[in-house]
């Protein structure tokens, strides 16, 4: 189902391509962050780490070595993935805002190191990406193909995100998201589950930062590691509906678009009328819908009767 | 010897930054530990109050510490009337959608300040901001002194009030307790309303107190709201005072690192202390028992914010 | 000899909770845990559950030492427990609660199964599909039991599983807990409504302000007379034997 929407979405022509691209390259990241955010009941807003270390990672590994960028994606993938066990280790013992303010700083560390490390980051200044096209390259010349990569990227995210929801690991870290204590006793390693959530959570999310460095073939401290990046993330996925499958990847579906829209109506008249607008609808909607967009579905759909029918009810023995 | 009074030199002027720190970051804990919401607007209302200072400055000649008789119940009024609008809606809601509409109301008025003043840097040149009161090898800011001046004052009126007023005293009841304050009678929305209202005061008056010496434009806020929330986590929601001290010492962590390693890597030392801090003690330094999770507001209120 | 704990002390900040207890439990047993309020009783569970280390002692389980391990390695090993303040899942469905228990000791199908077996001994099978937010306090309680029993536990540790429910309440629980003893089950619980302890333990353990003060069938605890003094009182001694039933 989601496959055919995915299809009718992404056959649209060079100028909607953009637009649709960068949509789906944050309904991947918002199902990324959700394995974190949603599923292990951890609210990072440091995300932006993972982004930008898969992409600075990457990038510099094409831009002074050399090395093709469909390797230094995995070397991405694995940089980031080592950060999100650090991470995650560091502050398994850390609960609720604490564990968001850790998340921030984290974050914040590698954005002054990018600044500073001037001679392997490019400091403020940040790297262009010389555009040489080809597969291996994870450049494309056709502005319709970066749609079908974001699009392919969401698609990957959100298959993982669904196998894992069905899956021993998410039974484990919703347990260990409503009660972490009862979930202990019943034999949960905690620890051991929330850093590989953040492993799989972080190495998702720096495939995205990658493969959306390609995209941009820019990169710089600013749009890879600041504060309004991990917002962002975080922000699309509680409004679609944290910890559901499918409800990041609406939220972002409705939340990209919104954005654009504002822009382009309010933008030409001053330079914040459209992010205000923008601010005060977010203020509405996080207080008219606490469970999201997905959690309004589910109120409105999933009673009784519907519910078994949806959710093939069986008391059987199979 | 030379070097001895560099350190001192450097601790000093840390210090002096630090107490406009401690009052920034008492705001947050008083909003933090009463209401339980953490406010990622609290920057934005320093950058709210540093504006009007300037306002103040630019059309009516008004000295930013003059200022300050108007920009703390402006500030006031902004912070109690956010309270009621943005927060005590979901007053209901688990505790990280109150901070999600914090943020909210954070792009709110970043994006406000844009509109009304552009990006621009924008700041106010009094006559002494460049003064200096020398003391022996010692070299002070006097804008600094000031600053530093006014915060502590305003620390000890808010402990004297806490302590000492009815009002203060239910304030730290609903810290405490906030089922146990309103059997006692006290209106614990109201409440809410007033801490709001005083921690975005704290902010004012501290906006006030740093715009002889900084620039102000839409985004300052950010820069000084992590500082205060590293200064909360290290000082602790335990106490004023803790909060206060935990100020003066970013403050003079800052002050350090600034020399020895370079104003590039200054926020580093106090993001990885924050870090460290948090390893050890995952929650902060000075804490007793907090409001540490995110969990619905009927659950998890065991909470000491002032003893 | 299932469950030896030895010289078991606990100390917070000044306060002695535990002091140098000693306690055993054979295989079958069902054994209470009683005394007054702040006597140590979920203190003594949660260093046998693994959720605090003791500063002294030891805690031997099923003949291998399970003192300082991590609760979720004792409950491997198989001990379950429930909690005083119940910690039901709140967003997951009844039977995903179970589940979460049972998945420890097979994959999703088996677990699936197992969960709708432990679902029809505390009798909420027909309630499978309801969130979990959705029940009241005596099915939370049951699902409490459901989801600890989900592990197979050869020791079942109940904490005050019966408190605020009323008389016919208590009967039924008393019911299900006698027949997850029958299924194999060995039981530690820890109770205030003493006809309940008597009606269903082998034995019984009495602590005070940490210590133990009496370890006998109920009968011969009942009438020690420190008992009576630390616990029961005069006069209300002879209320609990009208109580119970065979």
């Amino acid at each position: 189902m989601i496959i055919g929407l995915l299809m009718i979405v992404a056959y649209q022509n060079p100028f909607y391509a953009n637009f649709i691209a960068s949509m789906l390259f944050m309904a991947g990241l918002a199902e990324a962050y959700n394995i974190i955010g949603g599923f292990a009941g951890q609210l990072s807003l440091g995300h932006s780490a993972f982004f930008g270390v898969g992409a600075y990672v990457s990038v510099i590994m094409f831009v002074r070595l050399g090395i093709l960028p469909a390797i230094g994606c995995i070397a991405g993938m694995f940089a980031a993935s080592l950060l999100g066990a650090g991470i995650g280790y560091v502050t398994l013992r850390l609960k609720g805002p604490f564990f968001s303010l850790a998340t921030i700083a984290f974050a914040e560390v590698l954005r002054i190191l990018a600044i500073n490390l001037r001679s392997v980051t490019g400091g403020s200044v940040g790297i262009m990406i010389p555009l040489k096209t080809g597969f291996v390259n994870l450049m494309f010349k056709e502005r319709i193909s970066y749609a079908l990569v974001a699009g392919g990227y969401a698609l990957l995210v959100l298959f993982i995100s669904y196998i894992l929801r069905s899956s021993r690991m998410g039974y484990y870290l919703l347990a260990i998201r409503e009660d972490q204590d009862a979930a202990e006793s019943v034999g949960i390693n905690s620890p051991a589950w929330k850093v590989l959530a953040a492993i799989i959570s972080a190495a998702l999310t720096g495939l995205g930062g990658v493969l959306y460095a390609y995209w941009i073939l820019f990169i710089e401290p600013y749009s890879e590691f600041s504060f309004e990046v991990s917002v962002n993330m975080a922000l699309i996925t509680m409004i679609g509906g944290m910890g559901t499958v499918y409800g990041p990847f609406f939220g972002a579906l409705m939340l990209v678009p919104l954005q654009e829209i504002l822009r382009g109506l309010l933008g030409k008249y001053t330079p914040g009328l459209h992010m205000l607008v923008y601010a005060v609808l977010l203020i509405m909607v996080v207080s008219f819908l606490p469970d999201g967009i997905a959690g309004l579905a589910r109120r409105k759909l999933m009673f009784g009767k519907f519910r078994e029918i949806l959710e093939n009810v069986n008391t059987k023995r199979e | 010897m030379e070097y001895l009074m560099n350190i001192l030199q450097l601790t000093i002027s840390g210090l002096m930054v630090g107490g406009i720190y401690g009052l920034t970051s008492i705001g947050l804990t008083l909003v933090w530990g009463v209401a339980g919401v953490v406010n990622f607007a609290h920057g934005e209302f320093l950058m709210v109050a540093m504006y009007l200072s300037y306002l103040f400055f630019h059309y009516m000649g008004l000295d930013p510490l003059a200022s300050i008789f108007l920009v703390a119940p402006i500030l006031f009024m902004l912070g109690a009337s956010s309270q009621r609008i943005v927060i005590q809606p979901i007053l209901k809601a688990p505790h990280y959608n109150q901070a999600f509409a914090t943020v909210g109301l954070s792009l709110f008025l970043q994006n406000l300040a844009l509109i009304i003043w552009a990006g621009n840097f924008r700041s106010v040149k009094v006559s002494y901001a460049t003064s200096v009161l020398p003391i022996g090898p010692i070299i002070l800011s006097i804008p600094k002194v000031i600053g530093f001046l006014v915060a502590s004052f305003i620390t000890g009126l808010l402990y004297w009030f806490l302590r000492a007023t009815y009002l203060g005293k239910a304030i730290r009841a609903t810290a405490q307790d906030t089922y146990g304050a309103a059997l006692a009678g006290i209106d614990v929305k109201r409440i809410y309303i007033l801490s709001f209202g005083i921690g975005a005061a704290c902010a004012g008056i501290a906006g006030a107190l740093i715009i002889p010496t900084y620039y102000v434009f839409p985004t300052v806020g950010q820069y000084f709201v992590l500082i205060a929330f590293v200064v909360v986590v290290l000082g602790g929601m335990a106490s004023l005072t803790s909060a206060f001290l935990g100020g003066l010492l970013i403050g003079v962590v800052e002050s350090m690192s600034g020399f020895f390693l370079g104003s590039a890597y200054k926020e580093l030392v106090y993001f990885l202390l924050f870090i460290f801090v948090l390893w050890l003690k995952p929650t902060g330094i000075l804490f007793s028992s907090a409001k540490s999770s995110w969990g619905s507001s009927s659950g998890g209120n065991s909470h000491k914010i002032i003893e | 000899m299932l469950l030896k704990v030895t010289n078991l002390s606990k100390k917070f900040g000044g306060l002695e909770a535990l002091k140098r207890i000693n306690l055993y439990l054979t295989r079958g047993e069902i054994v209470g845990v009683l005394g007054p309020n702040g006597a140590g009783k979920t203190t003594l569970f949660n260093v046998i559950c693994g959720f605090y280390p003791p500063d002294e002692g030891e805690v031997v389980f099923d003949n291998k030492c399970i003192t300082g391990k991590k609760p979720w390695e004792i409950a491997h090993l198989g001990i379950g427990r429930t909690f005083q303040l119940v910690k039901a899942l709140g967003s997951m469905t009844v039977l995903e609660n179970v589940m979460v228990g049972t998945l420890l000791r097979g994959n999703l199908r088996q677990a699936r199964n197992d969960a709708l077996t432990c679902l029809e001994i505390v009798g909420l099978v027909d309630r499978a599909h309801f969130l979990a937010n959705s029940l009241n306090i005596v099915d939370r309680k049951r699902l409490e039991l459901a989801r600890a029993l989900g592990t197979k536990p050869d020791l079942l540790l109940l904490d005050e599983c019966m408190a605020g429910l009323n008389p016919s309440e208590i009967h039924s629980t008393l019911g299900i807990i006698r027949d997850i003893n029958h299924r194999g089950t060995s039981i530690l619980l820890i109770e205030h409504i003493i006809w309940a302890v008597a009606n269903i333990a082998h034995r019984v353990v009495i602590l005070d302000y940490g210590e133990k003060i009496a370890d006998g069938t109920v009968k011969d605890v009942f009438e020690d007379p420190r008992v009576v003094a630390a616990y029961i009182g005069e006069g209300t001694n002879t209320c609990w034997k009208s109580r119970t039933l065979s």
